[in-house]
């Protein structure tokens, strides 16, 4: 038997890697058959010797089985566009649906989450004072704008003073400082029976009070925000004691 | 006088003969070569010069030599070489087709890609 040449060979493996493919046959019948009818006819002339009618029917077969394989590949892309809509609904019907559960999530982390510790920079006190300064007034705008967004909301205002003058006094000083804010509020309009005051005296101390401006830090109010169930957040992370938060002790 | 003319007899004689001799006839030749210009003309239509521009090139030289091999009067050779640009214009249509198809195919899946990676959870 005669040797094929490289021509026919190549033909033979590419026609046959196309005949095997079915999505090539599905979509390029035509083409494969034509392939493989012109691959015989190469075989055929291989066999009586005749390198020209083998070398022409080997490039007919190879160039039909590339074509179909185009052609399928053609037709697999305009299946893709023509999915198009189809799969762009589905994947914009589940960023709507992931986004309305990320809304949800975000609303039911908000209604139970932990509520919030907010420590206003700008209502500072004179030392033995519990008059509230000209800076005070944006701090309370905001927090009471805040309270009539989210009226399930409570607030517990916790005045400090620094460690200077008698525990009695400073007890009696920070509960005024609280008492200051929570008038502010009141006079923004929000329900008195939602704010509780606490007077915590010289604890909890947030700069030292061995300088005159650690000293200024330490004389505070500290606004603390409940979630919507109205259970304030856990003090544990400003390091306080179990007499401080109702209704979650803290340890 | 009757020898010059026996002798253009003779002439008109070898010709018929040599176009009987080569077989195929001469409408299979020119509608093999129709057929090859018409695929790739088809072919540059559909823009196959910038996706398979070899495949192109490959089709002119073969119908250019299936034309020298009509004038030279083997009409088999001819017809070969017709047939064999036919499939390379066939190639390089469905290939600037295909590139076509597949450039609309990407653009759609990079917008349903972007779409999908919106909406994938960031956690």
């Amino acid at each position: 038997m005669p040797q094929p040449d490289a021509q026919y060979t190549s033909a033979q493996q590419t026609v046959g890697m196309t005949a095997n493919n079915p999505n090539v046959v599905k979509y390029a019948e035509p083409q494969v058959q034509s392939a493989k009818n012109e691959l015989s006819q190469a075989g055929a002339a291989l066999q009586k010797g005749d390198t020209t009618d083998e070398d022409y029917h080997s490039f007919m077969a190879l160039r039909y089985a590339e074509t179909a394989q185009q052609i399928a590949q053609e037709k697999q892309d305009q299946q893709t566009v023509a999915n198009a809509p189809l799969e762009r609904d589905q994947a914009l019907l589940q960023k709507e649906k992931s986004e309305a559960e990320r809304a949800r999530a975000e609303a039911a982390a908000a209604r139970n989450g932990p509520g919030m510790v907010i420590t206003p920079r700008d209502i500072m006190f004179a030392e033995g004072s519990a008059q509230l300064n000209e800076n005070a007034q944006a701090s309370i705008t905001h927090v009471a704008a805040y309270l009539k967004q989210n009226p399930g909301r409570k607030v517990m205002i916790r005045g400090f003073t620094d460690s200077t003058g008698s525990a009695a006094l400073n007890e009696q000083l920070s509960q005024e400082r609280a008492d200051a804010v929570r008038l502010a509020l009141a006079n923004e309009g929000v329900d008195q029976s939602r704010i509780q005051i606490m007077g915590m005296g010289p604890s909890e101390p947030i700069a030292s009070n061995s300088s005159a401006a650690g000293r200024l830090m330490n004389r505070r109010v500290q606004i603390m925000v409940s979630n919507e169930d109205g259970n304030f957040p856990q003090l544990s992370m400003v390091g306080t004691d179990s007499t401080v938060a109702p209704p979650a002790p803290v340890r | 006088m009757f020898q010059v003319k026996s002798g253009v007899v003779l002439v008109v004689a070898t010709i018929t003969l040599g176009a009987c001799a080569s077989g195929p006839p001469d409408t299979e030749v020119s509608a093999a070569l129709s057929g090859a210009s018409e695929s790739i003309n088809h072919a540059r239509t559909d823009n196959a010069l910038s996706a398979a521009p070899e495949t192109v090139n490959e089709a002119q030289t073969l119908l250019s030599q299936a034309e020298k091999a009509q004038n030279s009067g083997d009409k088999a050779q001819a017809i070969r070489l017709a047939n064999e640009a036919k499939v390379d214009g066939d190639l390089a249509d469905a290939t600037a087709q295909g590139a076509k198809a597949h450039q609309a195919a990407q653009a759609v899946n990079s917008d349903i890609g972007a779409l999908q990676q919106t909406t994938a959870p960031n956690r």
